[in-house]
């Protein structure tokens, strides 16, 4: 080879690059299995290669000494480190310990001419990853599988041994259909107390803990196994493992950011408690995982028998329910016990008839509360299915979301449990319809309508506090709270807040935007004046005029903003603000239950917070966008104007401190203004990228908390850009790209028309 | 913390590192992958230029410090330097386009690029030729290391079957020559191939800050590499 000549180097680089990690074994492919010579192997003798593993290569072998056909597995390892080769082999002969119906017996571990091997009994039939090609199994006999494996995974942890590559094609299935898991390759002893500590990353991408991937997560300990067990269940429910189809990169970026959804989103009609107790295997936190496969096998088999699994504790009515349908004769019997027990004690003709009026009246009152149940239930299936899906513009789906929470509501009457469980089954037939993403708005309308008295209380308490970054806050939320109590709040806020900090402009600029949005009581552009003059370099900091200014007084802002070097509309300082300020003060139960139908108990408070802070105002750019419109007066005739607005918006496209409203809106104002030149295509590019993100990152996608983070680390374009890395999506669209909606694209007056 | 803490990238990307060093290993990374960097501009508008547009772009990169502007973002140096070598084609075709040097549009000029098929991309010759820079390096080093070790005459008759496997019967031809099991040499050469890819893969982890972009690297060159065949 001469590795100057590209022809030979890229031979090289194929063979090297793209034939995978197991490449190193394919030289054993070299050995010439015709020549008896090579066909030896200390007491083997080779006879057929049967096929490579992530370890190395496996032999259908005989082995002379005892006359018997196994199956041979030669250990690829080429690491000069002899700690890892000792660690293996430890592994390995720990593997050989283990005796148990369903895990592939280990004969012997040895050594012959440097190669380190493992026999095994040679297995003819298939693996499960080849009996299910996609295939989805019955949740019962998904269950019944898993509980199988789950037996012998956790008979190698009492034995102190994780395996860390559980997937279907490392269950072999003997001739019988027995299920047997084998390839302990990657197996590694741990420590009860401190688990195993991760090497370099290794595993099988669909099916590893997100601990695996990234040592920085945890040891590695059973809670890594029930991962990818519980990986493994979700493929057995759906045909697909939980982060779905791509390469290894992908898979991995999925499995360390995304958020797992349940089978059930892919497969509607298995059951909640199923779905349960697969998302608790699959999550990221090791420590939010079950602790051990025994306490999952426990909640398998409470599944299987229709039982309450630990993971998903029923309402009284459900559990009322599948009792009657899963145990009738028992509960008549327990029914008739009661009966027997209510006439012995009590004996006498009178009591016994007011008892039986008590049970026909209980009796009448369950079936018509039963008939409610149906009926509401009809309703919000039929709710979840005229509910408009997700576009990119959310004005419908927020329409319907206060229709449906308040007519949802209102059916189930004042108690929240009652609410609670309509809406479960509300966010239920949407997840059904493929409407999932719905779920984050519906919350919002929940939050908003419910959420009042919560609201208030918070705003008291950042009052009480009285610090700058609460102050701040105060003047934040109370934005959004039009009642007088918050109002009263807010000014209290406002006035303590100009006595201690009167110079701070974060301080400043939350009082303008109260102020210039309408939302905190002000006099005129008093707060405005003091921000300016304290940071005049923010072009945003002139901007925050009182709604009713005359246009004269607008265009000086204007002026004045285009001379600024700086635009920084605050959001990211703000959410970081936030998100350290608010505190985490458990909602009432009037708000907490109807948030139960939507969401788990420990997302309430993070999505409180999120919600909060996904309402923070952002400055009122119309009369500037108006002012700037160069189809109409004063900016057709006035090039001054059009250069200050033109340099107003060009500083706001691409400023690292703009939010996507305000670079939008710069956008828009530099196709209006600058048409047919290269600013009007970066503009249009601007808009183009906006509309790609929003389209293809996908709320469901996106870990809201890591959002919000990077927001407030980042800015918020850069934070979405981001988002998209994580979910494998191009940060732009390609030349050829279209939008679902092409008039997306279009400046607001020219919706409508033929789009270009 | 950082799954690598001291790569060549992250040394070069060090703000407390002194400007002169952190320059003369950029203009030695740089130098490096330049075959990379010359196919990148063969697929542009100024293919004919290429050569002469590398050593210019090697020459601004080395003047104005363009690796001080790598931002928390890039995670590697490969995808560092796509970025610079983008922004430095538009640069120049903008230029070119202004002086009428060239006949297309600039924008013309980008869609023609999209629609040119995949593996043609200038992005997709550039990765191609990086694979090879990454693979001569890490095969030179694995050369070098053998070397030390007293077996360098046992590297050269193997090194032949690292891209191809032996024909049959050769392997036990030479195990003959050399006087010991066929086995054996099977596993040496199977062991040189996997160090070669360790070491292709260690190469690589010096250019990169985190883990999952050696991944991320590591399967875009695997599809050049896998397009280009």
């Amino acid at each position: 080879m001469n590795p100057s000549d590209d022809a030979d180097l890229l031979r090289l680089a194929r063979t090297v690059l793209l034939s995978g990690s197991d490449d190193g074994v394919s030289a054993l492919d070299a050995l010439d299995l015709d020549d008896a010579s090579q066909r030896r192997f200390g007491d083997y003798e080779l006879l057929q290669r049967l096929g490579r593993g992530g370890m190395g290569v496996v032999f259908r072998a005989r082995q002379r000494s005892l006359g018997r056909e196994v199956a041979l597995k030669v250990i690829a390892s080429a690491s000069e480190d002899a700690e890892a080769v000792a660690r293996l082999l430890a592994e390995a002969r720990a593997a050989a310990q283990l005796h148990h119906p369903n895990i592939v017996p280990v004969f012997e571990v040895g050594f012959v001419d440097d190669v380190h091997f493992f026999s095994m009994p040679l297995l003819r039939g298939t693996t499960l990853a080849q009996s299910l090609a996609g295939r989805r199994l019955g949740e019962a006999e998904a269950i019944a599988l898993l509980l199988t494996l789950a037996g012998a995974v956790a008979y190698a942890h009492s034995l102190g041994l994780l395996h860390l590559d559980l997937k279907p094609a490392n269950v072999l299935l003997d001739d019988q259909g027995r299920p047997l898991i084998g390839d302990f390759g990657l197996a590694r002893r741990f420590d009860a107390g401190s688990g195993a500590q991760a090497g370099e990353s290794s595993g099988t991408p669909a099916y590893m803990a997100p601990e695996q991937i990234d040592p920085r997560l945890g040891a590695l300990s059973p809670r890594s196994d029930i991962y990818a067990l519980g990986a493994m269940l979700h493929e057995f429910l759906t045909g697909q493992p939980p982060h779905g189809e791509g390469d290894a990169s992908t898979l991995l970026t999925r499995a360390l950011h995304d958020t797992v959804t349940g089978p059930r989103a892919r497969r509607p009609a298995l059951s909640a408690d199923i779905d349960a107790v697969c998302r608790r295997c699959l999550q990221r936190d090791p420590w939010h995982r079950y602790a051990s496969v025994d306490e999952l096998a426990a909640d398998l088999a409470r599944c299987r028998d229709g039982n309450e699994v630990s993971v998903r504790p029923r309402r009284w009515p459900e559990r009322a329910w599948r009792s009657l349908r899963r145990h009738p004769a028992l509960s008549a019997a327990v029914g008739a016990a009661l009966l027997a027990l209510v006439f012995g004690l009590l004996g006498m003709g009178w009591q016994w008839r007011r008892a039986e009026t008590a049970l026909r009246t209980a009796e009448h009152e369950r079936a018509l509360s039963g008939a409610r149940a149906d009926r509401l239930h009809q309703l919000a299936g039929l709710l979840a299915a005229s509910f408009p899906a997700a576009g990119i513009d959310d004005t419908d789906m927020r329409r319907s979301a206060r229709d449906a929470i308040t007519g949802l509501t209102r059916e189930a009457g004042s108690d929240p449990a009652a609410q609670r469980e309509l809406l479960d089954a509300f966010g239920q037939a949407l997840r059904s319809a493929g409407k999932g993403e719905a779920v984050d708005i519906l919350l919002a309308e929940i939050i908003r309508q419910r959420g009042d008295g919560y609201r208030r209380e918070q705003l008291a308490a950042l009052l009480a506090r009285g610090d700058r970054d609460s102050l701040v806050a105060l003047q934040l939320l109370a934005g959004n709270e039009p009642d007088a109590v918050s109002r009263d709040l807010a000014a209290r806020g406002a006035a303590e807040l100009l006595r201690t900090h009167a110079g701070d402009a974060d301080a400043l600029y939350a009082l303008a935007l109260g102020c210039s949005l309408g939302s905190i009581p002000c006099v005129g552009d008093e707060y405005a004046e003091r921000l300016v003059a304290a940071a005049p370099d923010n072009a945003v900091h002139w901007i925050l005029a009182p709604r009713d200014e005359p246009p004269a007084r607008t265009r000086q802002r204007l002026h004045h903003a285009a001379q600024a070097t700086q635009f920084d509309d605050h959001l990211a300082t703000q959410v970081g603000l936030l998100r350290s300020t608010l505190d985490r003060t458990p909602p009432p139960d009037a708000l907490r239950q109807p948030l139960l139908g939507m969401i788990e108990d420990a997302e309430i408070l993070p999505s409180l917070q999120r919600h909060a802070i996904d309402a923070v105002p952002l400055p009122h750019y119309a009369s500037v966008v108006a002012l700037c419109r160069t189809d109409r007066e004063p900016a057709r005739d006035d090039a001054a104007l059009r250069a200050d607005c033109s340099a107003f918006a060009r500083r706001a496209l691409n400023a690292p401190g703009a939010s996507i409203l305000s670079r939008m809106i710069a956008s828009a104002m530099l196709r209006r203004l600058h048409k047919g030149t290269p600013i009007e295509r970066e503009a249009y590019e601007y808009r183009r990228q906006y509309v790609w993100l929003a389209e293809q990152v996908s709320r469901q996608q996106v870990d809201p908390d890591l959002l919000q983070s990077d927001l407030a680390r980042y800015g918020e374009w850069e934070a979405w850009l981001r988002a998209a890395d994580r979910s494998g999506i191009a940060r732009s669209p390609d030349a050829a790209w279209v939008p679902k909606n092409p008039q997306s694209l279009l400046l607001s007056e020219d919706r409508g028309k033929p789009s270009r | 913390m950082s799954a690598f803490p001291t790569t060549r990238w992250s040394l070069i990307r060090a703000s407390q590192q002194p400007p002169r060093d952190a320059a003369a290993a950029w203009s030695a990374l740089v130098r490096d992958y330049r075959p990379a960097i010359v196919a990148y501009f063969r697929r542009g508008v100024l293919a004919r230029d290429a050569e002469d547009l590398a050593q210019e772009f090697l020459l601004h990169s080395m003047q104005a410090g363009w690796w001080s502007r790598a931002d928390a973002d890039a995670g590697s140096f490969r995808r560092f330097l796509l970025a610079l070598l983008k922004r430095f084609r538009l640069n120049r075709e903008n230029t070119a386009q202004q002086r009428r040097e060239v006949l297309v549009a600039t924008n013309d000029s980008d869609g023609a690029h999209t629609a040119a098929s995949a593996e043609d991309s200038p992005e997709a010759q550039f990765d191609l030729q990086f694979a090879l820079c990454l693979t001569r390096n890490a095969l030179a080093a694995l050369r070098e290391r053998y070397a030390r070790d007293g077996r360098d005459a046992l590297f050269a008759q193997l090194e032949p079957w690292l891209a191809d496997a032996p024909a049959h019967g050769e392997l036990a031809t030479l195990a003959a020559q050399l006087e010991i099991p066929a086995n054996t040499l099977a596993v040496q050469l199977r062991r040189m191939r996997q160090r070669l890819q360790e070491s292709i893969r260690a190469a690589l982890a010096e250019l990169c800050l985190e883990r999952v972009q050696v991944d991320a690297d590591l399967a875009a060159l695997r599809d050049a590499l896998a397009r280009g065949a």
